[in-house]
């Protein structure tokens, strides 16, 4: 199982705690912020 | 250790791994400098990378590079807007309309087309692989034990739009 810790956000990251399996801050997941996106035509 | 794939049981699914599937797909602006990478995607802890693909909008070209447990796995770069990365076949799509098959999951769900035909690159790949579409197809995903970082840079001395998909679960 999953859980949220803490969120943590500064001006370009995001950055998430989590518990997996009952281990307290087991995981660490640091995300980008994202630029609105615009359509993209492949 | 070296780098590791999940073998997927006869049955299908993962075996033993308890996962929560995640995903991150969206649109950054890359630094205007050549070379510079930033970070899409940073993970310490255990768990299992599914797909990680980028196209860079614009003709100036763009890398994507993944490093797992500290060990650079892939470095792809495309000179075009071309697809580059890794994903699971499972991925894959093909529109009865379109002889290009597409790859299931880009920015905000859209399909990145895979087209011109592909290259398909040797994985791993420790180095800064120069085809013109470096595609690896994965039949499981990969584990990784303590890290992944996934990165993108411009390959040009203006910043672009950077378009990606990444999917992966944490495992404990």
């Amino acid at each position: 199982m999953i859980q949220v810790l803490s969120i943590e956000e500064n001006e370009n990251f995001i950055t998430t705690t989590y518990t997996v399996d009952g281990v307290h801050a087991s995981h660490v997941v640091t995300e980008h912020k994202d630029t609105p996106v615009e359509e993209v035509t492949p | 250790m070296g780098l590791e794939v999940v073998a997927v049981p006869s049955g299908g699914g993962l075996g033993a791994y308890d996962y929560t599937p995640m995903t991150k797909n969206g649109q950054i602006t890359s630094s205007a400098t050549m070379g510079a990478f930033t970070t899409l995607l940073s993970v310490t802890g255990k768990g299992l990378l599914y797909k990680a693909i980028s196209y860079g909008q614009g003709w100036t070209g763009s890398s994507l590079r993944i490093t797992i447990d500290g060990t650079v796995v892939y470095w792809g770069t495309t000179s075009d807007t071309n697809t580059i990365g890794l994903f699971m076949s499972s991925d894959l799509w093909t529109s009865s309309t379109n002889t290009y098959p597409y790859i299931v999951g880009g920015a905000s769900g859209k399909l990145p087309i895979i087209s011109n035909p592909p290259t398909w690159a040797n994985f791993p790949q420790a180095t800064k692989q120069s085809v013109s579409q470096p595609l690896v197809v994965l039949n499981a995903p990969i584990k990784f034990n303590s890290s992944l970082l996934i990165e993108v840079c411009n390959e040009s001395n203006a910043s672009k739009l950077i378009d990606y998909g990444i999917g992966y679960s944490l495992a404990g």
